[in-house]
């Protein structure tokens, strides 16, 4: 609607603004009032160490839900991350005791960079449906994974190694610095760099993008790319930690990461998100599962709440888009 | 206030439609304003305003999308659930909407009984189905084969099963919004028939378009809407096409100004040099050895049928055909046919295309990231993105382009004119030496509608080589410097002299083109 007859003043507090806002903003208002149910039942949650121990049980969903941010604002959807998690996961350990370690390292975050542009390639130049080809890709690199493997764990007994996952940086764990580093600059990136807007538009209207002379194909394999290497990153993190590399570990875990990316707010249907969405996504989803460990809830149960939680979120998503679109 | 006989219900005395005080608020907004309308039962009744005037919102309350503020309104007698579609459904109201709800790999039939297929204990009766569907033709005067695929089937014709659709339902009256706007002229002309043919059978009809010479030939009377309120409703005979726009725009404008413009056009221009040149353009079974050559500050019309090849043409032009073959020449050099947008981009090529929101903007960002979406690279510094220089640039642009809305809206909230200067001012940002326009007024109001034309003959008398496409056909007259007229994929006429460029002209070559 525009300009019409008896327009009242626009006061920035009017009702349907305090409405809009609320829903816009509704994660966080959701989040603050987790924050204080869970001072409620601990006081000693909002100590640094405790906050810490938090953080630290976020990184490998938090990093993996950092990759699953870029590729939902495009539009798309990685299903893979489990897989490249596993995989990652398994090469880094069995070649950590065969060569130096920040190279093992290296070779993981490749790992998952291929996987990744493999994805992309397929999502791009063949035209499969993003689910089902990161479906098919995340059985793949599983499979390769056990094959590789024979299914048995390569374990590494080295301080060394098991720094990045439980080392400490003063009372910091390394992985949490890791994970701080990385939301900030994925975030500074997304929000202020000329790719991150490129991914806004091709997000909102891919049509329009490509007859803007953007390179649409390659803006969208390399969100594939980024998923991937943020995958294996993850699973770096995940085989330092338990100073093993085991190719069973991917198996629910993609569904995590996407919950902690939807709740936050980044839209499924493309073209609308931020990282600042997914750290509170992040955020609630290990706090909440905190939450329900304190008050002893069985394992069935939480994932009956996280499902519900997931689809709530996108309802909710769908709902305010449709609200505010009027 | 009619009285009812006991026993007999005189449908005939009863409105069809009784509108008293009826109210829309939306916020702060009201987008319905008191307005009271009676239709009557038989009639073919138009309603025309510009964009936000309100017409979308009265046909949302008739169809139950939308619920009122206030006001009631009445169905042949009985007052409206609001808000409740099937409760609409029910009273009698069946609305076509511009998009099409048809299922297109389902039959024809399929299609009119969507959701209420005839069975028998469980099974599909396709032979009562086919009985019916027999009848209903015969009512609209039509004859669609049943077992046709509707994705088959041109735009009008499936129009016309959607309407069957609804009196299918037992509909008395139709509410139809835009439908011709992308239909060409044999389409129009059948569909109005058929509309006329449905009024002789006593449904009711409401009809909304922006175009006013079909809203003269097919109406009983006409409404005029502006700023959410009814100006006036009077007798067909009562209006013509200046009235009805000087009731929309509250004031006396709008076809002067499109005459002013074509008469600018008779001045002689001096032209520059030659800026492209194409030749022996093909789409095998689209278009065929097609030719243009532009010079700098030229608008180049082309006029023909939807369907004759002209949007195939000026896309093939910009990279977007892929089986497209041909020879251009930029500047009289020759340069490799374009594969693609980025390759025309770069010959200095630009292409304002004809589905804005699909294909022109995206509507989730604001108007400074779509107008700098061209080239993000001009707007940062390695590889931030400078928002106060892309502001800068989007707002000298959308000054220009008299964009009435600050650059920060999301390009969802303008208004269709807006849109579309927004659109221009994207696909200017590059300076470049061609500009393609492809139906750049449509579904916008008159008063944008002059504003574009105006921009167009600015940007030529820059020097930009112009190409622009039009259904509307006096615009591509108004504004042209010189007229190709397109048929069956052929270019079948060039018209060149002021004196020979008019609409009668285009038509007349338009249907003459020959066989393919």
């Amino acid at each position: 609607m525009s300009k019409t007859p008896g327009a009242v003043g626009q006061g920035p507090l009017s009702i349907s603004n305090l409405y809009n806002f609320s829903l816009r903003y509704g994660v966080v208002v959701a989040f603050i009032l987790l924050i204080v149910i869970s001072v409620i039942l601990y006081p000693g949650f909002l100590r640094a160490e405790n906050l810490l121990n938090i953080y630290s049980q976020l990184a490998i969903i938090g990093v993996m839900s950092i990759g699953m941010t870029y590729v939902l604002i495009i539009g798309g959807l990685d299903m893979s991350v489990g897989g490249i998690y596993a995989a990652t996961a398994v090469l880094v350990a069995s070649l950590a005791t065969k060569m130096p370690i920040p190279l093992a390292m290296l070779a993981g975050i490749l790992l998952g960079l291929v996987c990744g542009i493999i994805n992309g390639i397929l999502v791009t130049r063949f035209r499969v449906p993003a689910f089902v080809a990161t479906l098919g890709s995340g059985s793949i690199f599983t499979g390769a994974a056990l094959v590789y493997s024979k299914a048995q764990p390569f374990f590494v007994y080295d301080d060394a190694f098991q720094w990045l996952g439980s080392g400490y940086i003063g009372m910091v764990p390394v992985s949490v610095i890791l994970l701080a580093l990385l939301y900030t600059i994925s975030g500074v990136v997304l929000a202020y760099t000329t790719y991150g807007r490129s991914l806004y538009a091709i997000g909102g209207n891919m049509e329009a993008s490509r007859l803007s002379g953007m390179r649409v194909n390659r803006l969208i394999a390399s969100t594939y790319a980024i998923s991937g290497m943020c995958a294996a990153i993850s699973g770096i993190i995940i085989a330092s930690r338990l100073g093993q590399g085991q190719a069973n570990i991917g198996a629910t875990i993609t569904l995590d990461v996407i919950a902690a990316v939807v709740i936050g707010g980044t839209s499924l249907t493309g073209g609308q998100g931020s990282i600042w969405r997914t750290v509170i996504g992040g955020s609630f989803l290990i706090i909440l599962s905190n939450v329900f460990d304190s008050l002893s809830l069985s394992p069935y149960w939480q994932s009956i709440f996280k499902g519900m939680i997931i689809i709530g979120a996108v309802m909710l998503d769908f709902y305010t888009r449709a609200k505010l679109a009027k | 206030m009619s009285v009812e006989t006991a026993g007999s219900y005189q449908t005939s005395s009863v409105p069809a439609i009784e509108i008293t005080g009826l109210m829309k608020r939306y916020g702060q907004f009201y987008a319905n304003y008191d307005i009271n309308l009676t239709i009557s039962a038989g009639e073919i009744h138009s309603l025309v305003g510009q964009n936000g005037a309100g017409k979308s919102t009265l046909l949302g309350i008739l169809s139950g999308r939308v619920s009122p503020t206030s006001g009631t309104v009445r169905i042949f007698g009985e007052e409206l659930q609001y808000g409740v579609p099937r409760a609409s459904a029910r009273a009698g109201i069946a609305t076509i909407y511009q998009e099409l709800t048809i299922a297109p790999n389902l039959t024809a039939v399929e299609n009119v009984f969507l959701g209420r297929l005839i069975a028998r204990s469980g099974f599909v009766s396709f032979r009562r189905m086919k009985e019916r569907y027999g009848e209903l033709c015969r009512m609209m005067g039509v004859d669609i084969p049943p077992t046709a695929i509707a994705g088959e089937l041109s735009m009008a014709n499936q129009q016309i099963l959607e309407i069957m659709r609804g009196l299918n339902r037992n509909a008395r009256i139709l509410i139809l919004d835009e439908p011709t706007a992308s239909l060409d002229v044999p389409e129009r002309n059948a569909l109005l028939k058929t509309l006329r043919s449905l009024r002789e059978k006593g449904i009711t009809i409401v009809y909304v378009s922006h175009h006013l010479e079909e809203v003269l030939e097919i109406s009983d009377r006409i409404t005029v809407m502006r700023n959410g309120e009814k100006v006036a409703t009077k007798p067909r005979e009562h209006w013509t096409k200046a009235s009805m726009v000087a009731a929309m725009m509250g004031k006396e404008m709008g076809l002067d100004i499109i005459q002013t413009i074509a008469d600018e056009a008779n001045y002689e221009y001096e032209f520059g040099d030659e800026v492209l040149r194409v030749e022996n353009v093909t789409i095998p079974s689209v278009i065929e050895d097609i030719g243009l050559s532009i010079r700098q500050g030229e608008i180049v019309g082309i006029g023909g049928l939807i369907g004759s090849g002209r949007t195939e043409f000026v896309r093939a032009i910009f990279g977007l055909e892929p089986h497209s073959s041909g020879r251009m020449w930029v500047e009289g050099r020759e340069v490799k046919w374009p594969r693609g947008p980025r390759t025309a981009m770069g010959y200095g090529i630009a292409l304002a295309p004809e589905d804005r929101k699909h294909q022109g903007l995206v509507l989730e960002l604001d108007c400074r990231d779509n107008i700098n979406m061209v080239d993000f690279g001009k707007v940062s510094k390695a590889g931030f993105y400078n928002k106060n220089a892309a502001s800068a640039i989007a707002s000298a642009l959308a000054d220009r382009f008299g964009l009435t809305r600050p650059v920060d809206t999301l390009a969802r909230n303008l208004s269709g004119g807006n849109q579309q200067k927004v659109l221009l001012s994207k696909v200017t940002n590059l300076r470049p030496k061609v500009l393609i326009v492809d139906e750049p007024t449509r579904g916008i109001d008159i008063g944008a509608k002059i504003e574009v034309l105006k921009l167009l003959r600015q940007l030529a008398s820059e020097g930009m080589a112009v190409i622009v496409i039009s259904s509307e056909l006096e615009e591509v007259v108004a504004v042209s410097h010189r007229v190709l007229v397109f048929s069956k994929g052929r270019l079948v006429k060039e018209l060149n002299r002021k004196d020979e460029i008019n609409v009668a002209n285009i038509l007349h070559h338009a249907f003459q083109g020959g066989h393919r």
